[in-house]
């Protein structure tokens, strides 16, 4: 470090010492007349020059016998101008640039750079992208928008989880979220989640959604390492680069208003038979919620409330009793600036009610954006966002816990109305009694929704300070200090009589997460010669993360419905702590060669506190070049307008979680008991320690991810058309992972330095206008990524590692040589067969019941997608614009375990079919005692079938292809002309109505949306779907007024 | 000039001045953690997880092999009989990572510090440790067979292979007499942390004894020779002889430490039993014998009648649904699944039923009336049932009767003794087969449940796991 200090000093004293005499004064504007800020002013061969301040005024000092001053900004079109003698003051306007490939993308630590001279894939997103339809989740509005991604919202759940993954999965460990920075800071975006999805877990969603998209200017995706070696390891899956807007110019405030209404509908509700009562065996029977029963008739029967009725189908009692959800979101933004300071505040409010009675997300966001320049040669920005959220009636997913609604509202009988359980609770007596529980061990949905809350009230502040010393045109210094503090408090509680937990309990789980990141950067830029222009940064930062966690568990209330921990019989608090640290030391060279050529070189060297002391540096470089060969052989033939081609290389290190390295004992507060029947310790007065259960790993190496890349960026017919297409290749080696381990040893798991895994892949950006005329465009983009996941090598010993487990030993699996694959158990094949695909094995039944017998727990394919595209269009008539996206993903695997319930319990549709007939399963055989096959024979009833073919721990058949084709995005949006302006006190006004989700075009599941999994945004458990809330189709209207 | 340096300089200072690299970094101790722990810590781990995962899972779910009840409402999944040959991985996975990596380790932990004392000083500790080992093998190929037992938890074995039951079980046998040759008067031993003896070494002598008549008596089934002269030795040491000796961990009925099996009826049903009702083998068998401990044992449903229903016709595939037969039948007693039920490890009306088998096949010297009457008389005092010398008259000594009868007459004892105790009650009806148990109508599976398959965990990750074989394939010690 006193290396780099003394390198801090050789470039100040080299810089200070080219100083001469004569002085000329000038302004810097753009086409409407706005001060540019930090446009730079060079006097043409000479290292001379200077940039514009906050205003766009400079002065500069020219030498004798200068000829020309060239003035560039990025994103505007470089100007050359004579200098005249005698002339001391300089109007300057420059023309922004024609063309996108001008445009200045944010990359790492804040720095920005031209598009042209970048050596890897970015993709920008404007603000106008995610802020036109915006989202309660900002990550959902990239969705199709961008190549080399994948995004999947993981439920229904308002606020939930969406998983973002940037070209592919790196590590096997599960952490593959890229990293997002705003202004220039990392901030968290990790889901802390409330139970698993064994004990029936809430997914109260990624932290990105605290972003908030009125406040977006626009979003740089860097795909690969390639694009955040600066960032060091936790941006080897990539970043999100978010840029927010600043302060306009001029001293007039602009006032910006948008206003949007939606509703929300269940996008998609299974098919159900509607011809058959609850019983089995074709009676009808009140205790049993399977649709197994009579036919319905109108005959008599007697219901919940034990009243005689004519028995009669309700088919849409699913679909009612989801809700018509509501959104609100109201902005106000109003930004201003002058010669010395620029200032934005905008405030957000969104209310938003779900699909599920008493749902409710309700969040203020509040930021303030304001930067000052000084006469010292010194500025200062800061920008500071306060965000409030606070939701209730999130709803389970997954397994045992009572509160898992979806399966019982999916699982309602044919024949019950919701009149039957309106009334849930009666508290006449002082103390709630649950009324109409659907049966002796179900809920009333009613109950579970209304009386057993979860609630979340989390308040963020992330924020950033900068300041900024420019002693020199070529020389600046820059620190910023990055902030992020989110208090998250969850409460949730079950109360007395809910079955399942009918003592009543009740959870307070505080949580805190701080992070502090400093950074530090020294910029040198300067032209070695009228060719070659060399930039050089070097930087320090530091970032330290805290997290902290306070949880109790009351069990057994005494008092209805008082959550004091003083009415609990048994309170088990637990808490949690975790602090980790790091510092890096990182530089960055840029050599151009006429603007057409661009090299640049960066490494940088990280020291981990959660690695061991001794060895807990790591360094890594990466290299890239940017050639834009139709400006170096001066192309332009009409055709192509614009070529570039670019490469770089990439290695990025890793480190891990804290507090991995020592072998320690860990007091208990409870002994795992089946049913929610954990005992607490004390035990009989006696405390409990634990040995931990993984082995803690022995000279631990950082992990190491290299990445390749290659792409072109070509421009045709003047950018009408235009391709971004990329290759890239990734191995991740040395993954320090917790490696399953037999349990037989006493551990679950050790920590090791274990396996490689390669991402391969390609993906482009297409965009094109296939009209153009003056008052009618219509823009196209499409987006197109495959990418091939691939492990190459697991520990050593190890030939199988499972990822992830759902229930019903599903599970995900990597074994080398393959992508992660879902195993499951099957059904018997026959034993002639095993040679083949496993879809062209026969299947077996039993000679004796004609029934498919179990077979092995075999793998059933990838669960990644072979490719993922979107296809977004826009297309402008006057003040007239129409968008719409498209989204499509090809293959993949998903198990859905409501399809499984819907068939084994008679519910689904396609179970109401030949239902009184006896029927032959004529896609299996039967295998005689000589090994000879012949077809099925044996007839069995409807319920035996589906209760046998989508038994729950058989999965085979409830996994299905996750190929579908979404319409995602629809928007019409109408601007006034300012002709009608005129007359209104509006600067500008846009009407529009839009809509999300709006249908599933393609996709070969039945009953549910393809696109929902178990596992939430923290786990690479894609595939699996376990009872999770049911996505929504939303339609809106939106106001935007502009004062 | 001066300007020019000064900001930079207070710029950088700002970050560079507070720090000093490597302290900073000396930061990844875990600040709740313990780096080491006193034996009397880690034994209420290890007794209580042994415990829950016996009374949550096993007690709750697996009673219907033996038809000790059968379930109504609540629980669908029924010993392995509707799952047939698909093994309930989630039950069987929870039951093997809590002996392995909670048990096994954490005995295993406090051996290891226990060694580390000075020789000699600790014996009475590393007893308490080995005999619970020894207690947690014996479920484990209880419920497997084949098991990781020689190379498992050594903390050096990467890939524990699977042993064979009989090496287990001599194995364990061993085992029993190397604790039993570490009791000692004056060495260190567990007390506090002692949820079974707290610390009385008299006592484990006892269990240990017994727990090895247990397990030799497994082994004599098939291999009578090779063990005779062991059993004839140990039914003359000190064995449990009356209920309060009784190895056990007690739950109370204080919130927090209720009985698990309890505590699910708590949860789900109000603290009644309207799940496990009367299995129809054990309810005919009180019938037949005209047993007082029937009313003890079951009591009765919510109609007038003590009506058993069919036994098991699982007619009705997976899914939410009811028994055949209704609910107006008897259900377990809330005597037996009540908050302060205590699990038994290893119980005195067993160990006498087992001395009175063995003197009864020749394998032991003494009186068998005199030690049938002692396993009796333990069970009916453990449940604080009347009548017991009534009962003892009406079925006659077994000293009059012929060995066929004798042994028909203690083996159905011993079924009814282990009553609502799994995994004892079904390892010992494996090496009895007394009473005859009929698998369910409908069952998936051919034959009465013998075994569980291997959890896919340890299959996943283990290579030395056998091939699963299907669940009614006898075990070794059958025959």
């Amino acid at each position: 470090m006193r290396r780099f200090i003394l390198l801090c000093w050789v470039l100040l004293l080299s810089g200070a010492a080219a100083l001469q005499a004569q002085a000329v004064t000038g302004k810097v504007t753009d086409g409407d007349g706005f001060g540019l800020i930090g446009a730079s002013i060079l006097v043409a061969g000479t290292n001379t020059g200077t940039v514009t301040d906050l205003d766009g005024n400079f002065s500069l000092t020219i030498p004798a016998n200068s000829e020309r001053l060239v003035v560039t900004y990025t994103g505007y079109t470089t100007l050359e101008i004579p200098v005249v003698a005698g002339q001391s003051v300089y109007e300057i306007t420059l023309l922004e640039s024609a063309t996108s490939l001008d445009q200045v993308v944010v990359t790492a630590a804040g720095i920005e750079r031209s598009k042209k001279s970048l050596g890897y894939a970015v993709s920008t997103i404007s603000g106008d992208e995610v802020g036109t339809v915006r989202e309660t989740n900002i990550v959902n509005s990239l969705q199709g928008k961008v190549s080399g991604v994948q995004i999947s919202q993981q439920s229904g759940n308002l606020g939930g989880s969406t998983k973002i993954l940037i070209r592919g999965v790196n590590s096997l460990s599960g952490n593959n979220n890229p990293l997002w920075v705003v202004d220039g800071v990392p901030i968290f975006d990790n889901n802390v989640t409330t139970g698993s999805q064994i004990t029936g877990g809430f997914d109260t969603g990624n932290r990105a959604q605290d972003i908030n998209p009125d406040d977006i200017e626009s979003i740089s995706i860097l795909k690969g390492a390639n694009a955040a070696a600066l960032y060091g390891s936790r941006a080897a899956n990539g970043a999100i680069i978010v840029t927010t807007k600043k302060g306009g110019k001029g001293n007039k405030a602009q006032i910006t208003v948008n206003s949007t209404i939606r509703t929300d509908r269940i996008l998609r509700a299974p098919d159900f038979q509607n011809d058959f009562a609850q019983g089995g065996g074709g009676r009808y029977s009140l205790d049993n919620l399977n649709g197994w029963g009579t036919r319905i008739q109108g005959q008599d029967v007697e219901n919940l409330q034990g009243e005689t009725v004519p028995l009669q189908a309700y088919p849409d009692n699913v679909r009612d009793f989801y809700e018509t959800g509501t959104t609100l979101i109201n902005n106000l933004g109003i930004g201003g600036g002058n010669d010395k300071s620029n200032y934005r505040f905008s405030m957000t409010s969104l209310n938003q009610e779900g699909i599920f009675p008493g749902s409710e997300l309700d969040r203020i966001s509040l930021g303030l954006n304001a930067g000052q320049k000084f006469d010292q040669k010194i500025s200062s920005t800061f920008g500071l966002n306060l965000v409030r959220s606070t939701s209730a009636g999130r709803v389970a997913q997954g397994g045992n816990d009572p509160n898992v609604l979806v399966p019982i509202v999916n699982n309602f009988p044919r024949n019950l109305s919701l009149d039957q359980i309106s009334d849930f609770v009666d508290e006449s007596s002082g103390v709630g009694e649950q009324l109409n529980p659907l049966s002796p061990n179900t809920n009333n949905p009613y109950w579970i929704a209304n009386e057993n809350r979860f609630d979340t009230e989390s308040d963020r502040v992330f924020g950033n300070f900068t300041l900024q010393y420019d002693p020199l045109f070529w020389l600046n210094f820059t620190g910023r200090v990055g902030i992020d503090f989110i208090a998250d408090n969850r409460f949730r509680s079950n109360r007395k009589g809910t079955l399942g937990r009918l003592q009543g309990d009740f959870t307070i789980d505080r949580i805190e997460q701080r992070q502090l990141d400093y950074t530090f950067l020294a910029t040198a830029a300067n032209e070695i010669n009228s060719d070659f222009l060399i930039k050089t940064i070097v930087g320090f930062n530091y970032n330290n993360r805290v997290f902290e966690r306070l949880t109790n568990f009351a069990q057994n209330l005494t008092v209805d419905q008082l959550f004091s921990t003083g009415n609990a019989e048994v309170n088990n608090v637990t808490n949690d702590f975790s602090e980790r640290r790091l510092f890096g030391v990182f530089g960055d060279v840029t050599l151009t060669f006429r603007d057409y050529l661009s090299l640049n070189v960066t490494g940088r060297n990280d020291y981990s506190s959660t690695l061991p002391l001794d060895n807990n540096s790591y360094f890594y470089p990466s290299v890239g070049m940017s050639f834009v060969f139709t400006d170096a052989f001066k192309i332009n033939d009409g055709i192509l307008s614009f070529g570039k081609i670019r490469s770089s290389y990439a290695e990025v290190g890793g480190d891990t979680d804290p507090y991995q390295l020592d072998f320690n004992y860990f007091p208990q507060v409870d002994a795992f008991g089946q049913f929610g029947t954990a005992t607490s310790f004390p035990f009989d007065g006696r405390l409990a320690f634990s040995g931990p259960g993984t082995i803690p790993p022995e000279g631990l190496r950082p992990e190491a991810t290299a990445s390749f890349e290659i792409g072109t960026e070509l421009q045709f017919f003047g950018g009408r058309i235009g391709l971004d297409a990329t290759y890239y290749k990734q191995v991740t080696s040395d993954q320090i992972l917790a490696v399953p381990i037999p349990q037989s040893t006493g551990f679950g798991f050790q920590r090791l330095n274990v396996g490689k895994t390669t991402n391969e892949g390609f993906e482009f950006e297409l965009n094109f206008t296939p009209i153009k005329t003056a008052d009618f465009t219509w823009n196209s983009l499409v987006t197109f990524t495959k990418n091939r996941f691939i492990v190459n090598e697991l520990s050593e010993g190890t030939d199988r590692l499972v990822i992830n487990s759902g229930f019903n030993s599903l599970q995900i699996v990597a074994e080398p040589g393959k992508s992660f694959g879902l195993f499951a158990n099957t059904f018997a094949r026959a034993e002639a067969d095993t040679s083949l695909a496993l879809a062209d094995q026969r299947v077996l039944v039993n000679p004796e019941t004609g029934l498919r017998e179990s077979g092995e727990n075999q793998r059933i394919g990838d669960v990644f997608p072979d490719f993922i595209a979107g296809w977004t269009n826009n297309i402008n008539y006057k003040g007239i614009n129409f968008r719409f996206t498209l989204d499509y993903r090809e293959g993949g695997l998903l198990y859905s375990n409501t399809v499984a319930d819907l068939r084994a319990s008679g519910l689904a549709e396609e179970t109401g079919v030949n239902r009184e007939r006896a029927f032959v399963d004529t896609d299996a055989w039967i295998q005689e005692a000589d090994g000879t096959l012949r077809p099925n024979d044996i007839p069995v009833t409807p319920q035996a079938f589906w209760g046998n073919y989508s038994d729950g721990s058989i999965t085979e058949n409830s996994i299905f292809d996750a190929s579908f084709i979404k319409l995602r995005e629809v928007a019409l949006n109408y601007s006034l002309p300012t002709s009608l302006l005129a007359k209104v006190p509006f600067r500008s006004v846009t009407v529009g109505v839009e809509a999300r989700n709006l249908a599933i075009i393609y996709s070969t599941i039945p009953h549910i949306d393809p696109e929902t999994n178990l596992f939430g945004s923290a786990s690479d458990g894609a595939g699996i779907e376990f009872n999770s809330p049911p996505t929504t189709r939303t339609y809106g209207v939106n106001l935007r007024l502009g004062f | 000039m001066k300007k020019s340096i000064f900001y930079p300089l207070l710029i950088s200072a700002l970050f560079f001045g507070i720090t000093s690299c490597d302290d900073q970094l000396d930061i990844n101790t875990d600040p709740l953690a313990a780096t080491a722990v006193d034996a009397n810590l880690l034994f209420p781990e290890v007794l209580v997880n042994f415990s829950n995962i016996r009374e949550s899972e096993l007690d709750a779910r697996i009673g219907t092999i033996v038809d000790y009840y059968e379930p109504v409402n609540g629980l669908q999944i029924l010993g392995n009989y509707q799952q047939g040959l698909r093994s309930n991985t989630f039950l069987m996975g929870n039951v093997w990572g809590n002996i392995y990596t909670n048990v096994l380790k954490n005995v295993t932990l406090l051996e290891r510090t226990a060694r580390e004392a000075e020789p000699g000083t600790q014996n009475n500790i590393l007893a308490q440790g080995k005999l619970t080992k020894v207690l947690a093998y014996w479920q484990a190929t209880m419920l497997w067979g084949e098991v990781p037992y020689t190379q498992a938890v050594d903390f050096t074995t990467a890939l524990p292979v699977f042993d064979e039951q009989e090496v287990i079980l001599r194995g364990l046998v061993s085992e029993i007499d190397e604790a039993l040759d570490l009791i000692d008067d004056t060495s260190a031993k567990i007390e506090r942390g002692d949820l079974i003896y707290g610390g009385n070494m008299d006592l484990w002598v006892r269990f240990a004894n017994s727990l090895k008549l247990k397990i030799l008596m497994q082994i004599a089934n098939v291999d009578p020779n090779s063990v005779s002269a062991q059993i004839a030795e140990v039914v003359n040491q000190p064995l449990l002889e009356t209920a309060d000796q009784n190895a056990q961990l007690q739950y109370l009925d204080a919130p927090g430490n209720f009985n698990p099996f309890w505590g699910i009826l708590n949860n789900f049903d109000n603290a009644n039993n309207n799940w496990y009702a009367a299995g129809e083998t054990c309810f005919d068998l009180l019938v037949e014998l005209d047993d007082p401990r029937l009313g003890v044992y079951y009591m009765e449903g919510p109609s007038d009648s003590m009506n058993v229903i069919t036994p098991g016709e699982f007619g009705e595939p997976a899914g939410s649904g009811t028994y055949p037969g209704g609910s107006t039948n008897s259900f377990i007693s809330l005597g037996i699944i009540r908050a302060d039920r205590p699990d038994t490890y290893l119980v005195a009306s067993e160990t006498q039923l087992l001395r009175a088998e063995a003197i009864v096949r020749g394998l032991a010297s003494g009186d068998a009336q005199e030690a049938f009457a002692a396993g009796v008389g333990a069970n009916f005092v453990e449940f604080g049932v009347e009548g017991l010398e009534d009962y003892l008259t009406s079925l006659g000594s077994v000293n009059d009767d012929n060995d066929d009868d004798a042994l028909l007459k203690i083996r159905q004892q011993l079924y009814l003794a282990n009553f609502q105790r799994l995994p004892d009650g079904w390892a010992e009806w494996r090496r009895t087969k007394v009473p005859t148990i009929e698998p369910p109508i409908n069952s998936a599976v051919d034959g009465v449940v013998r075994r569980f398959f291997y959890p896919p965990d340890e299959v996943g990750a283990n290579p030395n796991a056998p091939t699963n074989q299907p669940v009614d394939t006898p075990m070794w010690y059958e025959n």
